[in-house]
């Protein structure tokens, strides 16, 4: 009996994995659900330090070997770490993305790097500035390992200001050019992620030899020794750079964290960190995040914060060896937690984002299945096939999975949830948060809308009527509106006449037009609202596009400048909008914002 | 930067107190060290002398992966992803910082699951 039960459970995980699993289209051992570069035989996978899309800060005091003031200001550095990796987990290819912050010292300062690999063993090394040529880098003779010059002195990176920059309240903060050091190995090497940012350090731009680095590395074949015990240097059993009190020179804060202002002690900042320290690290050891003393963190002269660190460029993963990603459809384009997909000509669904969220594996539709309609959940898929009938692709959470029948005429749901709506205006409501929904009828259409609220689920009844609902039984809202879309903090309804005005949302604001403003004399075709974040996307008559509110990794500032869309789509750190001629454009966080390469006659 | 110091570089304690009793431009000299003269300070206690500031943990996890075809998505609590692909044949590396307390291993592909890995051991090995 049990070896039945086992038989039957390996059968069961073979149909559900269905064909994508057994496509291997690069061979490299990883079939196509789980490799993350499909098309790369050398790649499948990637680390993070200190995670996707998150930067760490790395903080120095530039007097050593004399005392600092321990403002922790005088370079401040934000960054973030990708590793391209193989079968084995080993790294191939590493991006390192570096945002000078803050230059608080007097000091003009330069910027390298060692890596704990042989040199020998580095095929390429180059560096790019904001996104410019990347400029092919050279390793110093003199060390094993890597080891590189990334700026002779940052300050260039801000037009060669002197002074203090991004430290003082009585100044505008300056925004700085951002650095991304590329390097690919030989051979594949074992790289611990844990050792990020490595041992990146400064050194004095007129003296090259003074260096400072983190206490756990001695300096490079540059680095002049007799510096060593001078002053208020304290080192020795195998720590450097560290005072008599034992207090290195350089910090990592894991986080984007604030950091202090000018002549203001780190210990203001985090008073935490004083229990931290004198417990040798094993208590509050959340310091940089907890008991925060805001006032003394830095602010520029405006109150805005510490510039924003730049989000890492991928490496693009290559999928021209995947089917062809040209297409055209009608409500053609979804949104989930971490993903984007669209319907193609055929009707085919094309997603693209973070592989763990419907691109392949048991989330994903098939991908020969066709559709009329596709909305997608935080995490899973669903599609409207031409039959009524409604498929969920949804291995993971809560929420609507497999087929359901129907036959429906349109549907439309929420974070977790579905609502089908048949001819006759009744409707099914499947997943979390649709306990008040459960006798709806009289239904036109459900609004997609990635709503985490319990009454966020919102639609149009056949009198034209709008309703929203979810835990609670459906509400006729104040107007009859022509869209509504709803997030945590409340909802957004779009008049027929174009105009926009927002509600709700008091738990975690005081009403979210207090921070949503919408211009009343602006008109728009289509609004979209982020479901986990404050933002909304929305197309105006004229076809532009304008994004509204919080700027989550700039999805306000980075959204199109330029050209004519239909359609939008706003995810919490990312949107995505179609263009008149089909073709797609995403932007904001990373690997969503990457457009499969040739995507188009989507929507038309 | 104007900073008094002690002649290690340190800021005083006291020097908002001097600075009144002086003469009033150097008052306001001390008034830019405002934060600092009046907050705790970190050469005020005693730090053991072997710690090493680390606000991060290494945390290396040797997987052994039940089917073949298995990909790894590992993340904090809030979701930011550490590592995501195939089941790695070494063991990975992963920095994780000291505010949390554990870390979530989910597997895709030929195997759906989700186990939270407590941070208590360094290394650690992991049936997936």
């Amino acid at each position: 009996m049990k070896a039945f039960t086992v038989t039957t459970s390996a059968a069961l995980v073979l149909a559900l994995a269905g064909p994508a699993l057994a496509q291997d289209s690069d061979g490299d051992g990883a079939v196509n659900s789980i490799d993350g570069f499909p098309c790369d035989a050398s790649l499948a996978g990637q680390s993070f330090a200190p995670a996707q899309d998150a930067s760490a800060l790395l903080i120095f005091e530039d007097q050593w070997p004399n005392w600092g003031d321990l403002d922790t200001n005088d370079v401040v550095i934000a960054y973030n770490v990708v590793q391209d990796v193989d079968g084995a987990g080993q790294a191939v290819h590493l991006q390192m993305t570096l945002d000078v912050l803050a230059l608080g010292g007097v000091f003009d300062n330069g910027l390298g790097l060692r890596l704990p690999v042989l040199a020998s063993n580095v095929s390429a090394v180059t560096l790019s500035i904001d996104g410019g040529t990347p400029l092919a880098l050279v390793p110093s003779a003199t060390d094993t390992d890597l080891t590189v010059v990334l700026q002779q002195n940052l300050r260039a990176l801000f037009g060669g200001q002197p002074g203090q920059i991004n430290s003082r309240s009585d100044l505008a903060a300056q925004a700085g050019l951002s650095m991304l050091l590329d390097v690919t190995f030989a051979t594949p090497v074992s790289l611990s992620a844990a050792l990020a940012p490595f041992d990146t350090y400064i050194f004095r731009s007129g003296n090259t030899s003074h260096e400072i680095h983190r206490s756990m590395y001695p300096g490079t074949s540059q680095m002049d020794s007799a510096l060593f015990g001078t002053l208020g240097d304290n080192s020795g059993n195998g720590r450097y750079f560290v005072d008599a009190d034992g207090i290195p020179a350089a910090i990592v804060l894991p986080e984007t964290a604030p950091y202090p202002k000018e002549a203001v002690q780190i210990s203001t900042l985090f008073p935490n960190i004083l229990p931290w320290a004198q417990s040798g690290g094993t208590t509050n050891q959340d310091f940089f995040v907890s008991n925060v003393v805001t006032s003394a963190k830095y602010v520029d002269v405006n109150g805005a914060g510490p510039m924003s660190a730049t989000r890492p460029t991928p490496l693009h993963a290559d999928t021209t060896c995947l089917p062809s990603l040209i297409g055209h459809g009608t409500d053609a384009i979804t949104t989930g937690l971490r993903h984007n997909c669209v319907l193609n000509q055929a009707g085919n669904p094309i997603c693209w984002g973070s592989a763990f969220n419907g691109i392949y594996g048991q989330n994903a539709l098939p991908s020969n299945g066709v559709y009329t309609k596709i909305f997608a959940t935080s995490t899973a898929n669903c599609g409207l096939a031409a039959d009524g009938s409604i498929t969920c692709a949804n291995a993971y959470g809560a929420g609507p999975r497999g087929t359901y029948p129907g036959p429906f005429v349109d549907f439309g749901g929420g974070w977790h949830s579905l609502c089908g709506v048949a001819a006759d205006g009744t409707a099914l409501c499947v997943g979390s948060a649709v306990s008040g929904l459960q006798s709806l009828t009289q239904v036109a259409s459900i609004f997609d809308s990635m709503t985490l609220s319990a009454s966020g689920l919102c639609g149009i009844y056949l009198d034209g009527s709008t309703f929203c609902g979810g835990t609670t039984a459906p509400t006729t809202t104040s107007e009859p509106f022509a869209q509504i879309q709803s997030n945590r903090y409340g909802q957004c309804g779009l008049r027929s006449d174009g105009s926009v005005t927002c509600w709700g949302g008091t738990t975690y604001l005081t009403g979210i037009n207090a921070w949503l403003t919408v211009n009343p004399t602006e008109r728009f075709s289509r609004i979209a609202l982020a479901p986990n974040a404050r933002h909304m996307c929305a197309i105006r008559l004229d076809g532009s596009v304008l994004c509204l509110g919080s700027d989550a990794d700039g999805v306000m500032t980075k959204a199109p400048s330029g050209g004519t869309f239909i359609d939008v789509v706003a995810g919490t750190n990312h949107a995505c909008a179609v263009r008149s001629d089909g073709t797609v454009a995403c932007w904001g966080s990373y690997s969503e914002s990457i457009v499969p390469p040739g995507l188009s006659g989507v929507g038309l | 930067m104007m900073i008094v110091t002690n002649g290690r570089g340190r800021p005083k304690r006291w020097c908002m107190g001097l600075g009144l009793s002086l003469v009033l431009g150097f008052g306001v000299a001390c008034a830019q060290d405002e934060g600092a003269a009046n907050s705790p300070d970190l050469r005020d206690i005693t730090i053991p002398t072997d710690f090493d500031f680390a606000t991060s943990r290494a945390l290396s996890l040797t997987m052994r992966a039940q089917l073949p075809n298995m990909g790894l998505r590992i993340h904090l609590d809030d979701g930011r992803v550490l590592y995501e692909g195939p089941v790695p044949t070494a063991p990975l590396e992963l920095s994780v910082p000291t505010s949390e307390a554990e870390v979530v291993l989910q597997t895709y592909g030929a195997k759906i699951s989700t186990q939270r890995i407590s941070l208590a051991q360094q290394v650690q090995e992991v049936s997936l």
